[in-house]
C-alpha cells in the first residue's frame, strides 16, 4: 500500500459519488415522470370509460 | 434496478477504485511504476464499449426484423450514447498512461487511431440522426447505420490493431491480483452501464407515452 496514493483515491472515490448521486437523483426524477404519466393513462382510461 | 442493488453497485465500485490505489503493486518496469495501475481504469471501459456497441448494433436489428418500435429505437440510441461515453473514458484513461509511458498524450498509436475512427463513426451517427425529421425514416437508416457501427467495434478495437506495429504491450500477462481488480472493476462497470441504460430507456418510454397523451389531449 502506498500512502502517497491516498490523496489521490480521495479525489477519485469523490468524484465517483458524485456522479453516483447525481445518477440517483436522475433515477428519482425519472420514477415522478414515470408515475405522472401512469396518473395520467388512469385518467384518461376512466374518461374513455363513462363516455 | 432494485435500491438495494444501486447501493451495493455504489460500494462496489468505490472497492473497485480503493483496490486499484491501495491494494494492486506498482510495476517496477514502467517508469512511473505506480500508473501501471490505471490498466484497472483502462481495461474494463473499454470492455464495457464493446458490450455497448453491440447491443446497439442487437437493438438496431430488432428494429429492423420486429415491427419498427419506437422503443428498440430508442434503446439502440441509447447504447451508442454508452458506448461513446465510455470510449470517451477509455480514450482518456489511455491517454494518460501514454503520457508518462511514451511521453505524449496522444501518439497517433494504431489502438489510438481505431479509438479515434471509432468515436468518428458514432459521431456520424448521431449527426445522421440529428439530420432526419421523420421517426421512421430515421429509426430505419439509423439502424442499419449503428449495425455497421457494432460490426466495426470489434474491427477497430482488436482486429486491426493485433496486425499493426503498436505501442501498446503486446501479450501482457496480468497476475492474479490485477485480474481480480480488472474482472471486479468490469462488472462494476457494466453494472453501472444497465442502470444508466434502463434509466435512459424509461425515461424514453415515459415521453414515448407522453407523446402520445398529448396527442390524446390529456396532458
Amino acid at each position: 500500500m502506498t500512502a502517497s496514493l491516498i490523496p489521490l483515491l480521495m479525489v477519485a472515490l469523490l468524484i465517483w459519488f458524485g456522479v453516483f448521486a447525481f445518477i440517483l437523483v436522475v433515477d428519482r426524477r425519472v420514477s415522478a415522470l414515470e408515475r405522472r404519466v401512469e396518473d395520467a393513462q388512469r385518467r384518461l382510461g376512466e374518461r374513455q370509460a363513462a363516455r | 434496478m432494485a435500491t438495494f442493488a444501486k447501493y451495493l453497485l455504489g460500494v462496489w465500485v468505490a472497492a473497485c477504485v480503493a483496490g486499484t490505489f491501495l491494494w494492486l503493486r506498482e510495476v517496477p518496469t514502467f517508469p512511473d511504476p505506480q500508473l501501471a495501475r490505471i490498466v484497472a481504469l483502462h481495461l474494463p471501459n473499454a470492455m464495457v464499449v464493446m458490450v455497448a456497441s453491440i447491443m446497439a448494433g442487437a437493438f438496431g436489428w430488432r428494429y429492423l426484423t420486429r415491427g419498427r418500435r419506437p422503443l428498440d429505437d430508442a434503446r439502440s440510441k441509447t447504447a451508442a450514447v454508452l458506448a461513446v461515453l465510455f470510449c470517451l473514458l477509455t480514450t482518456v484513461t489511455g491517454s494518460v498512461f501514454a503520457k508518462v509511458q511514451w511521453g505524449a498524450y496522444w501518439n497517433w498509436d494504431p489502438k489510438q487511431i481505431c479509438i479515434f475512427i471509432l468515436l468518428l463513426i458514432y459521431a456520424a451517427y448521431f449527426v445522421l440522426r440529428g439530420g432526419i425529421e421523420d421517426p421512421d425514416r430515421r429509426g430505419t437508416i439509423a439502424a442499419v447505420y449503428v449495425l455497421f457501427a457494432a460490426v466495426m467495434t470489434p474491427l477497430l478495437g482488436y482486429v486491426v490493431p493485433k496486425y499493426l506495429p503498436s505501442l501498446h504491450p503486446a501479450n501482457t500477462r496480468f497476475d492474479a491480483q490485477y485480474h481480480l481488480v480488472i474482472w471486479s472493476m468490469t462488472a462494476g462497470l457494466l453494472g453501472l452501464y444497465s442502470w444508466l441504460f434502463n434509466l435512459a430507456v424509461r425515461q424514453e418510454r415515459a415521453q414515448l407515452a407522453l407523446d402520445e397523451l398529448a396527442f390524446e389531449g390529456d396532458f
